[in-house]
């Protein structure tokens, strides 16, 4: 299955040349709002934030090439580490400008694991949900509504009721759209975060 | 941002799916894997109907995923229908013929109960179809006008064609067990009653293979009266009635009859339901509906097919469905009277817009012809009309002009006689004056278009008096009395007259006396005295032919003039029309002496005469 995908170069294949101008767009692409969430999330001023985005990518962008996925090494491990890394460099750096707001932040506080655990489950969230909007507009509403109920864990009977339809239908269209989610996922995953 | 928000919260609520495989049999495969972990096949079970011995529900086949019909037993049916049922299933299931309803599957349910599936009915039963036709649903009779449901009928004869084919009656057709699909699909279901027979001679379906008749037939019930009545055939109505092909074709005669009239054959109680059929009391559909105004041959096809004896009935149910196709078609039927006219009637049921553009072009070809003709008749007849007046105008103007012509004869006439008048009157008297004049006015005569042989003679006769010979040669030609004596008189010199010698033997050649005269008034006129004597002469001598010329002699000193001849007797032309001239005038004569002539006697006035004294 692995092979499958590894036919096209990964987006981290491609930072390995760190002056690919498109390879660095797409890198921006898909990490610009991630970090902004998770700058949010650490309490950044929002006046920074932009500076602070543009820091940490150009930090993740030159650590790339060093990432390898061979031996036990997981990407969101890694790259967690950096991320948090990048962000207390560039508190540290600018914490004598910064907002009363900002000093009073918990962030340095917070023990490493802590933030480390938050921004690789911002990651899965920001993968799921890049799937999902991928994944959105291939199926009818009524499908999607299928899976959403099915994820919130409504029984098939709940759901036929509720949609409409025979409960083999409601299965159906739920299974439908959960298979692509999980290869939309795949997919995404397979270009992020393996090289 | 909202949106973005929403998506986040709810991949918040997937996470499990960011670490899930795809290798899951149940996502890659789902049909394959849905249809292993299927356990019990049909689902959804909505019952239908419900009668006699089973119930018909709807399920839904999951394997296949779609509704078909089950038929049950019900709970509490004895043991022994259980054999009919499966029979009734297993006949059906071998005839697979698309207008013959399908079984896909016999089973058992429960570890007791046999249950078959088969394909779910859509639409409506024909019984329905009829039902609402007779209760005139606008609807449906636009949906099902005659040759729609003779089409349906068409098919039904295909479905039990078929099934005889395979050595299958259906014994029990009737509009309740045929379904007409909402797109005009025809099954022929409950083939509860029916029975396999086993004819070897059978020349139906050869090649199929036979069902067997020892499996499949209806061991337990042989010999009772089954069927529905209006729908039976005679033998039906009776115990041990051998049922043959014909026996189906009787009940499709009655489906045909329900087809046309929405009514069933016989009415009443069931005995006399059974009685009616059994003695053939049924009025034919035109008789029972003479509003749809139906067809006479579909009368014949449904009296064919019903006959009380299933000897007389179609041989087959093909020849029925032959003469249902040929009707439609608007061919001949086997019921049909073959007759040129009858053929002539279906040619044109078949040909309506063939015909009808033949005929009105041949009414147009007649019209444009007609119209042709017409106009060539008119144009004839105002030519002949033309013609006519023509005619009749120049008929009117010839009368006229003859009119004219005759009224201008009569006034040339009554001039001519003028002129002859005024010339005997005036010509003694003055010759050349009154002979220019008489040729001036029978010159003008001429040019008036009258010209009448008497007057160009008249004409002639005053040139020739006149010695104007050239002018007279020319006009007279030689055919003329006097041409040959103008021609030896025609002077060299034109327009002279001729002298005395000359006019002496000129009036000496004339005949007529009186143009003699005429010539010598003139000559007289216009010559000298002394030139006078010798035409004088042979004047004397024409009118007195036997007088020798010679005794007579003219003393011109004394003027005395000596005849010396017995036979003289004339002096003066005696003749008709004679102008009473005395040559003697002419010659100033004063005294004849007749001395030695013999005659005594002679009397003249103003003139001495002297004769013989006496010896």
């Amino acid at each position: 299955m692995t092979e499958r995908w590894n036919t096209r170069k990964t987006l981290l294949q491609r930072a390995q040349d760190q002056d690919d101008a498109e390879a660095w767009d797409e890198f921006v692409f898909y990490y610009h709002d991630f970090l902004k969430m998770v700058l949010l999330k650490m309490n950044f001023n929002q006046n920074d934030i932009e500076d602070a985005i543009q820091e940490v990518l150009i930090k993740l962008w030159k650590a790339l090439p060093g990432f390898s996925t061979d031996g036990a090494a997981k990407f969101r491990t890694w790259m967690s580490r950096i991320v948090r890394n990048s962000a207390i460099d560039f508190f540290r750096k600018h914490s004598g400008k910064t907002t009363e707001e900002f000093e009073e932040s918990s962030l340095p506080s917070s023990t490493e694991p802590d933030i480390e655990n938050f921004i690789q489950e911002e990651w899965e969230v920001h993968i799921i949900s890049l799937a999902l909007n991928q994944v959105k507009p291939l199926f009818s509403e009524k499908a999607m509504m299928a899976f959403e109920l099915a994820m919130n864990n409504e029984s098939t009977e709940d759901i036929a009721v509720k949609l409409d339809v025979t409960p083999n239908a409601a299965l159906k269209l739920k299974n439908r759209v959960k298979h692509r989610m999980v290869q939309e996922i795949n997919l995404l995953r397979q270009k992020l975060e393996h090289c | 941002m909202a949106d973005n928000d929403d998506i986040r919260s709810l991949a918040r609520g997937m996470k499990h799916l960011y670490d899930e495989s795809i290798d899951d049999l149940s996502e890659i495969s789902p049909l394959y894997s849905e249809i292993r972990e299927i356990d019990n096949q049909y689902t959804e079970r909505t019952k239908i109907a419900s009668g006699g011995m089973k119930t018909i529900y709807k399920v839904l086949d999951l394997k296949t995923d779609r509704y078909l019909a089950m038929a049950e037993l019900h709970g509490d049916a004895p043991e022994e229908f259980y054999e009919n049922f499966i029979r009734e299933a297993r006949l059906t299931a071998n005839l697979d013929h698309p207008n013959i309803i399908s079984i896909h599957d016999i089973g058992i349910i429960d570890d007791s109960r046999p249950y078959f599936t088969m394909d779910l009915k859509v639409g409506d039963s024909l019984r329905q179809i009829l039902k609402k036709l007779n209760e005139m649903d606008a609807e449906y009779e636009k949906r099902y006008p005659l040759n729609t449901r003779l089409e349906i009928f068409s098919k039904i004869c295909d479905a039990i064609d078929y099934a005889h084919s395979r050595g299958v009656l259906h014994l029990d057709l009737k509009p309740d067990n045929i379904q007409i699909g909402t797109h005009g699909e025809v099954l022929v279901c409950d083939w509860g009653l029916a029975k396999v027979i086993d004819e070897p001679d059978s020349d139906t379906g050869k090649n199929l293979c036979k069902l067997d008749p020892d499996l499949l037939n209806d061991m337990t019930q042989s010999g009772e009266i089954k069927g529905t009545p209006g729908y039976m055939a005679p033998e039906q109505t009776v115990k041990d009635g051998k049922k043959t092909f014909q026996t189906d074709i009787y009940a499709l005669g009655c489906l045909l009859y329900s087809i046309l009239t929405y009514k069933t054959t016989v009415k009443g109680s069931l005995d006399e339901m059974m009685e009616a059929t059994r003695k053939g009391l049924i009025h034919p559909p035109t008789k029972v509906c003479p509003e749809f105004f139906l067809h006479g041959t579909l009368d014949a096809i449904f009296c064919k097919a019903t006959e009380v004896t299933p000897g007389d009935r179609y041989k087959s149910v093909k020849e029925l469905k032959n003469d249902i196709s040929n009707f439609l078609a608007g061919y001949s039927t086997s019921v049909d009277k073959r007759s040129f006219l009858n053929e002539l009637n279906l040619f044109y049921r078949r040909n309506k817009t063939a015909c009808w553009t033949a005929i009105c072009l041949s009414l147009i070809l007649f019209i444009v012809t007609s119209l042709f003709i017409f106009n060539l008749n008119r144009r004839i007849k105002e030519a002949e009309t033309a013609n006519k007046i023509a005619s009749h105008l120049s008929n009117k103007q010839i009368s006229e002009h003859e009119n004219f012509q005759k009224k201008l004869h009569r006034v040339s006439d009554k001039y001519l006689k003028q002129i002859k008048e005024q010339f005997r009157i005036n010509y003694k008297a003055n010759p050349a004056k009154t002979l220019n004049w008489t040729i001036d006015s029978l010159n003008d005569l001429i040019s008036h278009g009258n010209a009448s042989q008497e007057v160009h003679d008249m004409k002639l006769e005053c040139l020739f008096i006149r010695q104007d010979l050239n002018s007279f040669y020319a006009l007279a030609g030689e055919s003329h009395h006097l041409s040959k004596i103008a021609r030896d008189f025609l002077s060299t010199e034109t327009d002279s007259h001729l002298n005395s010698d000359e006019m002496a033997e000129f009036i000496s050649q004339l005949e007529d006396i009186n143009l003699c005269e005429k010539i010598l008034i003139y000559y007289s006129a216009i010559s000298l005295k002394n030139d006078l004597l010798k035409p004088v002469m042979a004047y004397l001598k024409k009118l007195n032919p036997a007088c020798n010329l010679e005794k007579i002699s003219l003393d011109r000193q004394s003027k005395i003039l000596k005849i010396n001849c017995s036979e003289f007797k004339h002096f003066i032309n005696n003749s008709k029309d004679s102008l009473k001239c005395n040559p003697l005038s002419i010659l100033k004569i004063e005294k004849i002496d007749f001395t030695g002539s013999g005659i005594k006697k002679f009397h003249m006035k103003g003139i001495e005469m002297v004769f013989d004294s006496n010896p």
